[in-house]
């Protein structure tokens, strides 16, 4: 099967799996206890009153009924409104959070990665050394940092002692460049505010940098026992066999092969994070998705809950979507 | 004189103590010149193969001995001077086809990439030599972007040979070259190694467990048993006329179709563990005509006739 035969597949593939998804969050807010509509009006609410409320809600219809109208509205990307202050469209209110989100999950995914590779690069090639032992204590020692603890060090070391960095947030005020994707740092960019960048990069390092050390272990392991296994296979010594430099061998051949399984995981890792910054962000008073949702979910906003997870359910289907054509891409053998 | 090797010890230094996989293996070959190396599992054919080109796996290590080619001593070269020996003089061909190419890149840019490697052409260049190669070895010029798992084994195994001759070697070294392959397609890849021969005067030393092979295509043949040489003579003489008693035992195991009997001859016993091998010859336990020496001491590498022979039989 050619390239393209393959990403039309994979990219159909999505809608079965995008529409089982969204059943089940669909089916699973159903079952759950708890009527909303007494979540927003209390207990003491009159039997008419909360009639009228179920009805403007479409709670009184069949459930079949309910479950089209929630994919009718769900394909004009209306997640239907908050619940409580201001009752503003979901989709908007996870606008205002999410790229804050994303932007942290992508900065702790390089770190991650890169520190990652780096690490599990230097231990599989000196297998069996002392720069191998190193590394995989390191490995251990940084996966079990706890995140506010990491992140509470940073930030007496770099803020508070040396003043190099600041300690919270995602952008000093007034510098907010103007919101094309919502991230600040390619906003900056795209805007050409060389302040904004700045500023919004010095914001982004220690958060980045206490998500990525963490999960940076995983990779290094990963990254060496993937790295030793191609490099004892034959092609590798056919390569120098060939007379091609080290360099080349270790870069070109084992590296890209050494990849592949390790693809996988990046792009579990990324769904992980995205979901799972939540102490970071509360460490760094990120303005993000995970702060956010824990305090709707004490106060029971259900349309927001609902909405954000069919938002990122969407959204790592769509990771996984890339993920897997950039495996094709790489892996020529995938493409069944 | 194109390849002498002289004295050759190679061990390997494993946890459970040292392994003599090649000990004082001494030989030569001229240009255009086939040369097979037979011997069971674990003889050390494959590892005299690799301490040629220098590339004998982390543990193991050459001892003594010399490598020359052309008069230049390999042994004693840098890793630099090695990689443009490897490729450009001595080339290898591999055991297993299929996982000899890397499964990511596209043959014919692996073929390009080794000519870069060595030479200083041009990108289009290289690529005008790779799809020759791809002719000369019978794979048609439109496999050039094919991948590794595109192809059958036998044509990754003529892949394999088009990055070997690419840069005209003097020497191919071919590892067990049809051993993951069938009859049929053994036998095209052995005329094509006998063109090559013939047509660029290219030297091959052949390693194979299977001696009937060997016999058809290769000038002479070197018997290794245990880590050593026990014979190297000229093929037909050592079909004819074998000196060393574990060669004449091998000959006789080679099943033949034409004969009435269909018992398979084999050689009683098996080969001894290189941590520890037998005192003495290290034949001697499973050889019909050990003599009380040759349990005592090792048996001295004779020359007659211009063939070697290492064994008590001919004398001290």
């Amino acid at each position: 099967m050619s390239l393209r035969a393959y990403v039309i597949t994979r990219i159909l593939m999505t809608i079965p799996m995008i529409l089982i998804l969204l059943t089940l969050v669909f089916l699973v807010m159903r079952v759950l206890p708890g009527n909303p509509v007494i979540a927003i009006v209390g207990m003491k609410a009159s039997p008419q009153y909360i009639k009228k409320l179920e009805h403007q809600l479409g709670l009184d219809k069949p459930l079949w009924q309910q479950y089209l109208d929630y994919l009718g509205n769900l394909l004009r990307g209306d997640l239907g409104r908050s619940m409580i202050w201001g009752k503003r469209p979901v989709i908007q209110e996870i606008m205002d959070h999410f790229p804050a989100t994303l932007e942290l999950t992508i900065g702790g995914f390089l770190v991650s990665v890169l520190l990652g590779l780096a690490t599990g690069m230097l231990a599989g090639i000196r297998s069996g050394g002392k720069v191998d032992a190193s590394m995989r204590i390191y490995s251990i020692v940084v996966y079990s940092l706890f995140i506010p603890l990491l992140g509470m060090m940073l930030q007496l070391v770099f803020g508070v002692w040396f003043h190099m960095l600041p300690v919270g947030g995602r952008i000093d005020p007034g510098l907010e460049p103007p919101t094309i994707t919502g991230l600040y740092v390619l906003d900056s960019i795209i805007s050409l505010k060389m302040d904004s960048l700045i500023n919004s990069l010095a914001h982004l390092a220690l958060p980045s940098f206490t998500l990525g050390l963490v999960l940076s272990g995983i990779y290094t392991r990963l990254v060496r026992s993937s790295l030793m296994e191609v490099l004892g296979q034959d092609f590798i010594r056919a390569c120098k066999a060939r007379g091609l430099p080290g360099r080349a061998i270790l870069f070109k051949h084992a590296l890209k092969n050494a990849l592949i399984p390790i693809l996988t995981m990046m792009g579990l890792q990324f769904a992980l994070l995205l979901a799972g910054a939540v102490l970071t962000e509360t460490t760094f008073s990120w303005p993000g998705m995970g702060t956010f949702l824990v305090e709707r979910i004490t106060y029971r906003d259900f349309t927001t809950i609902q909405g954000s997870i069919v938002f990122y359910a969407l959204f790592v289907a769509l990771v996984s979507l890339v993920v897997d054509l950039v495996y094709a891409y790489v892996d020529p053998r995938i493409r069944y | 004189m194109l390849l002498e090797i002289k004295d050759l010890h190679v061990y390997y230094f494993t946890k459970r103590g040292v392994v003599r996989a090649v000990e004082g293996v001494s030989f030569e070959l001229d240009r255009a010149e086939i040369l097979g190396i037979v011997g069971e599992s674990g003889s050390g054919k494959s590892t005299l193969g690799l301490a040629i080109m220098n590339l004998v796996p982390s543990l193991g290590k050459i001892v003594r001995g010399s490598i020359r080619l052309d008069g230049k001593d390999l042994t004693k070269m840098s890793e630099k001077e090695l990689r443009d020996i490897r490729g450009k003089e001595i080339a290898m061909v591999f055991q297993d086809p299929m996982t000899s190419l890397d499964p990511l890149m596209r043959i014919g840019d692996q073929i390009v990439e080794t000519i870069l490697a060595h030479e200083d052409v041009s990108k289009e260049e290289a690529k005008r030599r790779a799809l020759e190669l791809l002719e000369e070895v019978g794979i048609s010029k439109d496999r050039f972007n094919d991948y590794p798992h595109q192809l059958s084994g036998g044509m990754r195994q003529r892949v394999m040979i088009a990055m070997a001759i690419s840069l005209n070697p003097k020497l191919i070294i071919a590892d067990e070259p049809t051993t993951a392959l069938d009859v049929i397609v053994q036998d095209q890849i052995m005329e094509l190694f006998s063109k090559l021969r013939d047509e660029f005067g290219v030297a091959i030393i052949l390693i194979s467990h299977d001696l009937a092979l060997e016999l058809e295509v290769s000038d002479k043949i070197g018997v290794m048993y245990a880590g050593w040489l026990m014979e190297l003579s000229k093929s037909e003489e050592l079909a004819k006329k074998p000196l060393n008693p574990y060669a004449r035992e091998l000959l006789k195991a080679i099943p033949n179709v034409e004969l009435e009997k269909q018992e398979l001859l084999s050689i009683p016993g098996s080969p001894p563990d290189l941590h520890d091998p037998p005192t003495g010859c290290r034949f001697h336990p499973r050889c019909p005509d050990a003599m009380p020496i040759c349990s005592k001491e090792e048996p001295p590498t004779k020359s007659i006739d211009g063939r070697l022979v290492k064994c008590w039989l001919y004398g001290g």
